[in-house]
C-alpha cells in the first residue's frame, strides 16, 4: 500500500506506507483519517528535504521500531553513527528540522549527533567558521562570560 | 537557507546532550543565541571541590542558583557554600575526594550547617553521600520532615548510634537504597 505525501512546494511523493510510517507524525495522521487515499500535505517540508527524508526512511525501513530511550550517558554513544547515516547527513539543518516536525526520532538523533561531532574539540572561532555564525558579543560580554564559566574548561 | 542558529532551542538541547562541559563552554562563547540555549545545560549539574583554592567562587554559584539542579559538594568546602539555597535542586552529592584528605581544612563545615542546608532544600529527590564525616541525628530528622519527594539514597561511611533511628525511618520510605561500606552500630533491622 502506498501513500502520497505533498511537500510545501506542491510536489507529490508516492511512498510505501511502511516507509512513510517511520514518521510518527504521518503514522498518527494515517491512523486518524483511517482508510483513505487522499494525499498528506506537509506544509513545513520542501521537496528537496522530503526527498532526503524519504531516502533515509527507505534505507531504514527494516529497522526495529525505536526502543525506549536507554538510560546510559548519551555522551558515550555519540560516536556510534552508522557509516551510511554519516554520509547521508553531512550538515543539513533542514533535515534536522524536518525530522523534528515529522517526528522521526532516529533521524533527529543522528542529526544532533552529527552536529555535536562537528562541535567537539573546536574553539569558539572554529565553531563560528563551521556554522557561519557571527560573533555578536561585545568584548565586555565576552570577558564576563569567560569569567563566569571558565571552570568548564577543566572538566 | 537555514543555519544551525535557526534550529529551535529544544534541538540545541538535544545537541548539547552529546557534548561535555568543555565543548558546551566553547559553544556559549560563539554568539548570543548559542549562549541562551546552552547555558542552562552547562550549569544544571555542578561539581565544586576545594584543594588549595575553591574550584568555583561561592558568589558566582549564588548568581546562577536558579539553573542548578544537581550539585557535588566536596567535604572541604567552607561554610559559605552551605548558606547557598538552590531552588531547583533535585540531586545532592556529598563526597570526600582524594585531594580533600590532604587539605588542612578538611571537614571544616560543622554538622549544624549541613542540617540547615538540608532544611532549605525540600526539593531534593536523590542524595549520594560518601562522606568521612558522620552526620548527626538532626540531619536525618530534617530530611524525614522536609524532603517530601525524597526517593533515592546512596551511602557509604558511618551512621552514629544516636542517628540510627531517624536514619532508618528515612530509609523505610525510599524507593532506592544503595549501601557500600556502611558501618552501623548495630545489626540491620528487618525492613
Amino acid at each position: 500500500m502506498t501513500v502520497i505525501l505533498v511537500s510545501s512546494d506542491n510536489q507529490d511523493f508516492k511512498v510505501d506506507k511502511e516507509v512513510a510510517e517511520r514518521s510518527i507524525l504521518i503514522k498518527n495522521m494515517l491512523e486518524d483519517v483511517g482508510e483513505s487515499d487522499s494525499p498528506i500535505p506537509l506544509p513545513n517540508v520542501t521537496a528537496a528535504v522530503l526527498t532526503k527524508v524519504i531516502e533515509y526512511c527507505e534505507h531504514h525501513r527494516n529497522d526495529p521500531v525505536q526502543v525506549p530511550e536507554e538510560t546510559d550517558d548519551p555522551r558515550k554513544r555519540s560516536n556510534d553513527i552508522e557509516e551510511w547515516d554519516m554520509k547521508f547527513m553531512q550538515v543539513d539543518h533542514e533535515i534536522i528540522l524536518a525530522a523534528n516536525y515529522l517526528d522521526i526520532k532516529p533521524l533527529l538523533d543522528v542529526g544532533c549527533k552529527t552536529v555535536a561531532n562537528i562541535i567537539k574539540g573546536k574553539t569558539p572561532e572554529e565553531i563560528r567558521k563551521a556554522f557561519n555564525i557571527v560573533n555578536d558579543f561585545t568584548p565586555e560580554e565576552e570577558a564576563q562570560i569567560k569569567k563566569e564559566n571558565e571552570w568548564a574548561e577543566d572538566r | 537557507m537555514t543555519s544551525i542558529l535557526d534550529l529551535p532551542e529544544e534541538i540545541h538541547l538535544l545537541i548539547a546532550e552529546h557534548l561535555n562541559a568543555r565543548a558546551i563552554y566553547a559553544c556559549i562563547r560563539t554568539c548570543r543565541s548559542f549562549y541562551c540555549s546552552f547555558i542552562p545545560r552547562l550549569w544544571c549539574d555542578l561539581s565544586i571541590k576545594r584543594y588549595k583554592r575553591e574550584s568555583m567562587d561561592a558568589d558566582l554559584v549564588r548568581a546562577k542558583v536558579h539553573l542548578i539542579e544537581a550539585i557535588n559538594y566536596s567535604s572541604t568546602l567552607t561554610d559559605h557554600y552551605y548558606t547557598i539555597v538552590y531552588p531547583r535542586l533535585h540531586t545532592l552529592r556529598l563526597g570526600t575526594f582524594y585531594a580533600d584528605e590532604k587539605e588542612p581544612t578538611y571537614l571544616q563545615t560543622k554538622p549544624p550547617k549541613k542540617v540547615e542546608f538540608v532544611r532549605h532544600h525540600p526539593t531534593i529527590r536523590k542524595l549520594i553521600c560518601h562522606h568521612k564525616d558522620t552526620l548527626p541525628r538532626e540531619f536525618w530528622e530534617v530530611i524525614e520532615s522536609y524532603w517530601t519527594d525524597f526517593e533515592s539514597l546512596e551511602m557509604s561511611g558511618m551512621v552514629k548510634a544516636e542517628a540510627v533511628d531517624p536514619f532508618w525511618t528515612v530509609c523505610d520510605k525510599l524507593q532506592t537504597l544503595y549501601f557500600s561500606d556502611l558501618n552501623l552500630p548495630e545489626s540491620l533491622p528487618i525492613l
